[in-house]
């Protein structure tokens, strides 16, 4: 138990929020990094 | 006194969204105008609008709901809709918008039309078929939490409160078009953040604090804590979790949804409103479970968990905010119906009406019959709200799962691979389709409950790439899903 909350009910809430925004992110910076070599 | 603040706050939303619909109004005198807003969009809006549109009423009652009644097993709704959302505007939407810019679409069927050379029109009508009958059921679902939300805050009673949500709809909506549409989204999408965030953190503390909320959700009842709830990790239980993912498959390929995608301004849109759109899913999610399994241990015992956020609202907070929280829930409402709406107006409009029919007549015609089309769909709804009250969250996701089977499998197989063909586009339709209705009517009780959704995106995927694999793809076809993929370059 964390905070009341058992571990596997933990891992499954960081799993859900995180494969997404994990997935999101390493787009967003791929994409941000070609529009900056795009401008130079 | 603290009916008049409550009644005051719903006003000035309601107004705020009349003057939304006229300063709309400019653009909606052509079918571009009036369907998808010319496509010029900005991310944050399509964002916005895109979550708004998604999650419906069923997000503040439906799944608050769930917090309630199932406790931590509602994770799995936030994990099929965060990854959900996030493959969406990562793999789907560039290609998406690179081919409908190209096509010059400005509806899903345009898209597969052109995608397929389908002189025949079989993909407008067989989309007119399944987006009308969805829309009118997803739409009397969303009419019918409409007439609910406002019998519960204001005691208007049942039917008022469904011709006051339609009627505020219908203007905004006919007058001002997709980017009344789209706008209002925005103002209701960040609503609805608003509330779903703050409310875990007011009724947390309400019930005790974090660790003392969870420790009276296990004295309840102990499954309410465990991933797979009450079932355990059984076939059942992983039915269940499976089905709850499968919610957010729905964000890769429904119609309502992609139409975002085309009316943004650009590909730079879609890259920045992705990271917009994520993050606005997590607070809608989490918040959401969270505020129920609250509400679960500071109100034990309702008898509908679907009225949780009505009764903490009103519990918890002063009157002014019970206002603003009638107002989120109307805006989930609003913000759905408005976009299902124009999506049913679209498909009779511009795909069976102009296109496959060949009508001639000029644009502005053409969008008052959109309007005109648009009070006819919202009328039907309304009848179907009036005679066949259910539960929300059954109806939402039955229709739901119909267009998202119908369309989805179809969508990404068109997208991603070169081999797909129109006999196999059509076939991978209806039978996703056919194949939800029938699990719904006939097959559902028998399997654990499962999500009609999953044998649909089964059958759909099964006969799309079966029936393709029997058929010859066309090759201009193919070497324009190549020009597009290098035209887009690589996701990651």
């Amino acid at each position: 138990m964390i905070a009341g909350l058992p571990v596997d009910a933990w891992i499954l809430l960081v799993a859900a929020v995180g494969l997404g925004l994990t997935l999101e992110l390493t787009f967003y910076r791929a994409r941000r990094r070609e529009r900056g070599r795009d401008r130079t | 006194m603290t009916s008049t603040t409550i009644v005051g706050v719903v006003i000035g939303y309601l107004l705020v969204l009349l003057a939304i619909g006229l300063w709309g109004s400019r653009e909606s005198n052509d079918l571009k105008g009036y369907y998808v807003a010319g496509k010029r969009l900005p991310a944050w809006v399509i964002a916005f609008s895109s979550n708004a549109t998604g999650e419906s009423a069923w997000l503040l009652l439906g799944l608050t709901g769930m917090g309630y009644a199932i406790g931590v097993h509602a994770f799995w709704v936030i994990l099929g809709e965060v990854l959900g959302v996030a493959a969406a505007w990562v793999f789907v939407a560039r290609p998406f918008k690179e081919y409908t810019d190209r096509f010059d679409a400005i509806t899903v069927p345009d898209y597969l039309t052109d995608r397929f050379g389908d002189d025949r029109h079989v993909f407008r009508f067989l989309s007119a078929i399944i987006i009308l009958s969805m829309v009118t059921a997803y739409t009397a679902a969303q009419l019918t939490a409409s007439g609910k939300a406002f019998d519960s805050f204001l005691g208007t009673g049942y039917t008022s409160g469904v011709w006051i949500g339609l009627a505020i709809v219908l203007f905004y909506t006919t007058v001002g078009g997709f980017k009344a549409v789209a706008y209002s989204d925005f103002l209701q999408g960040t609503l609805m953040l608003g509330c779903l965030v703050t409310l875990p953190l007011v009724a947390i503390p309400a019930a005790g604090g974090f660790a003392p909320t969870m420790a009276a959700l296990e004295a309840t009842d102990p499954a309410l804590l465990r991933p797979m709830g009450q079932f355990g990790l059984s076939a059942a239980g992983v039915a269940s979790a499976f089905g709850f993912v499968a919610i957010g498959f729905a964000f890769l390929g429904s119609p309502q949804l992609l139409t975002r995608f085309m009316a943004a301004r650009d590909q730079r849109e879609i890259v920045d409103g992705g990271l917009w759109a994520v993050l606005c899913v997590i607070g809608f999610d989490v918040g959401a479970v969270f505020a129920g399994m609250a509400g679960r241990v500071l109100f034990p015992s309702l008898a509908d968990p679907e009225t949780v956020l009505p009764e903490m609202s009103a519990s918890l907070f002063p009157a002014f905010f019970t206002g603003i929280f009638l107002v989120v829930v109307l805006a989930a409402i609003m913000s759905t119906v408005d976009s299902l709406l124009i999506l049913a107006s679209s498909v009779v409009v511009r795909d069976v009406w102009q296109k496959a029919l060949g009508s001639d007549a000029d644009e502005r015609r053409l969008s008052l019959l959109g309007k005109g089309v648009t009070v006819v769909i919202g009328g039907v709804g309304l009848v179907a709200a009036l005679t066949e009250v259910r539960m929300i969250f059954y109806f939402v996701l039955f229709a739901w799962s119909g267009i998202a089977a119908a369309f989805t499998p179809v969508v990404l197989c068109s997208l991603f691979w070169k081999g797909t063909t129109r006999a196999g586009a059509i076939a991978g339709m209806v039978g996703g389709f056919l194949t939800t209705v029938l699990w719904v009517v006939l097959f559902k009780e028998r399997f654990y409950d499962l999500y009609e959704m999953i044998p649909g995106f089964a059958a759909g995927f099964a006969l799309c790439i079966g029936v393709s694999l029997m058929t010859e793809p066309d090759a201009e076809a193919v070497a324009e899903l190549e020009d597009v993929r290098r035209a887009v370059g690589p996701v990651l």
